[in-house]
């Protein structure tokens, strides 16, 4: 392919990435844009002695809806391209040279397709990856499940949304056990806020509530959404009640991560 | 002399119990990794009741502990020491994914007085190891009582969680095939769970040709992992995918859950889809376990098969 730095500077300013080593792409999408290079790129290497590409393809469901992986060789530094996310169900992509269509693709929003990871590999990864998150700069948004309804929120039930989505700080640690594929654990300390932190640069939305009241405690379940990734992480806390007007405590958790939701009908 | 009897009698208890001998009374059969976890464990609530004794910070360098566990300790005393309340304690090992657990181990907390201190002074310790028997996590548990004394308790989000762990496991649950885990499918299928698979028969009548009909074959938990084992063994690549999950709660068992999915299977040898029914019982949610699986093709006589065919919760008496 033929890419040149300064169309590529350009086209970083539109919204598109020229990289070294694949084909425009959305420079927000990054994890995208090396699933697509990385997946095309297998396509054209597919060699499968007893399952032909065309299966793999219906396997994952990467749909070409027009053009063809061989019409990408016409891409150049001016092919534009498209990125469309329905929901948190699939992705459609498009490559074209002006009205030519060179490739329309759409395929799920499947973590394990589109990271290449399976879900054993990829939840062993959740105490690294709440570990680097930074400091977050921006609040995180809060989701709604239509099924769920609560027709006046308490005073407590705003004070956990607040707590757990990120709205108001303490210095609570987490300790966390999580749930592996295969009936195993791991446990992990981690702060709330370095928690909320991971939340934010993971660009997932969040939901909190009181599923347990007793005189000396609560659990509160809470789900962090990823529409990009389809995928949810589900936390089971339990807070002593008392600890509600301290700033900092031990909290147990159980953690449930990467539950994916692209296939789900309802 | 009355008075000074007084204060022996009040320390006695404390300092009695400064040793802590710690046994485990089953569950565990590796003698070394038993002896070990015995006397690393019944050495840390010994320095731990030591240092509260002494009124020092507690040493523990001699540990080798991990960090986490250093700074959970060390969150723990700064929040509130403590102390063993048993000299002896003899408590079952419980296995887990990671290695093994000790529950149970009973302590009193001893709030310092220039911190509030708003909990139970009666708590119990949950510490982890694994599977060489170094400890790997030492946390306090709820104490049973918490969790039994709810006083409100929403359906609505129970059943929102639960759904969430059971799109968990039928994902695990896909997993299991695509990576050959036949220990997983041991452990989730029930002993007695009920397999039932069905298949497209082409049928003749005096050379003429009649619809196809599917006829259903039921295998017990064991003839069908053999089935498996064969399948697994003999193909290199299996792929299986699901969509279309439906989850549904038992309308009478809230521990039941029945899961309808369209699942796609591609074996080195073959490919087939068709819908998957699932019937979960969570009853223990740690562990679930899987009573029912029905497969039946989606396709009969070159159309899908309508809805109300396709298995369903309401297709069994539970």
């Amino acid at each position: 392919m033929r890419w040149s730095s300064s169309i590529s500077a350009l086209l970083l300013l539109l919204g598109l990435s020229v990289r070294a080593a694949g084909m425009p792409c959305a420079t927000d999408h990054p994890q995208i844009c090396d699933f697509l290079d990385r997946y095309i790129a297998s396509l054209r290497a597919w060699n499968e002695p007893n399952v032909s590409v065309y299966q793999k393809m219906y396997d994952d469901k990467f749909v070409v809806l027009s053009g063809s992986i061989e019409a990408l060789d016409a891409a150049t530094d001016t092919t534009a391209f498209s990125l469309r996310r329905y929901d948190d169900k699939a992705y459609e992509v498009t490559w074209a040279n002006g009205a030519d269509t060179l490739l329309r693709a759409t395929f799920p929003i499947s973590y394990e397709l589109i990271l290449g990871l399976s879900l054993p590999e990829i939840e062993k990864q959740m105490p690294s990856r709440i570990a680097a998150a930074p400091a977050r700069s921006r609040s995180i948004d809060t989701v709604h499940f239509p099924e769920i309804n609560l027709p006046s929120p308490s005073a407590l039930d705003t004070t956990i949304l607040r707590l757990f989505c990120g709205e108001e700080r303490k210095n609570y640690l987490l300790q966390i056990t999580q749930s592996l594929y295969g009936f195993k654990q791991t446990r992990y300390t981690v702060s709330l806020e370095q928690w909320l932190n991971y939340l934010a640069a993971e660009q997932m939305s969040c939901f909190a509530a009181i599923e347990e009241e007793s005189a000396e405690s609560l659990r509160v379940l809470v789900i962090a959404q990823n529409n990009d990734l389809a995928y949810r992480h589900v936390l089971s806390v339990w807070i002593p009640m008392k600890y509600l007007s301290m700033d900092e405590g031990i909290l147990e958790a159980n953690l449930t991560a990467f539950v994916p939701t692209h296939n789900i009908k309802q | 002399m009355r008075k000074y009897l007084f204060s022996i009698l009040i320390f006695l208890p404390v300092l009695a119990m400064a040793n802590v001998q710690l046994t485990i009374s089953d569950g565990l059969d590796d003698e070394a990794v038993r002896a070990k976890i015995e006397r690393d464990l019944s050495a840390l609530l010994t320095e731990i009741n030591d240092a509260q004794n002494n009124g020092r910070a507690l040493n523990l360098a001699a540990f080798r502990l991990t960090p986490s566990i250093q700074l959970s300790l060390s969150m723990l005393w700064e929040n509130a020491p403590f102390v063993c309340t048993e000299e002896t304690i003899s408590e079952r090992c419980i296995t887990t994914g990671t290695g093994y657990q000790i529950r149970n181990i009973p302590l009193m907390m001893k709030p310092r007085e220039d911190r509030s201190f708003n909990e139970q002074e009666y708590q119990e310790a949950v510490v982890s190891f694994d599977t060489r028997g170094n400890m790997e996590s030492f946390y306090l548990s709820l104490s049973n009582n918490l969790y039994q004394a709810v006083i409100k308790s929403n359906k609505q989000i129970t059943d929102l969680r639960r759904r969430q762990l059971i799109l968990d496991y039928v994902e695990q649950f896909r997993t299991s095939y695509n990576t050959k885990d036949i220990n997983f499918l041991e452990q989730v299928f029930s002993d007695d769970a009920l397999i039932i698979t069905g298949r497209v028969i082409s049928r003749k009548k005096d050379n003429i040709a009649l619809p196809d009909k599917i006829v259903y074959k039921k295998q017990s938990k064991q003839e069908y992992l053999t089935n498996l084992r064969r399948t697994f063994a003999n193909n290199a690549y299996i792929r299986v995918t699901f969509d279309d999950i439906k989850v549904l709660r038992h309308p009478v068992n809230p521990h039941f859950y029945g899961v309808t999915l369209h699942q796609g299977y591609t074996s080195s040898r073959y490919h087939d889809e068709g819908y998957l029914f699932l019937l979960w019982d969570f009853t223990n949610e740690n562990q679930p376990q899987i009573h029912v699986r029905t497969w039946q093709p989606d396709q009969l006589n070159g159309s899908r098969i309508p809805d109300d065919e396709i298995f369903s919760l309401n297709d069994f008496d539970i």
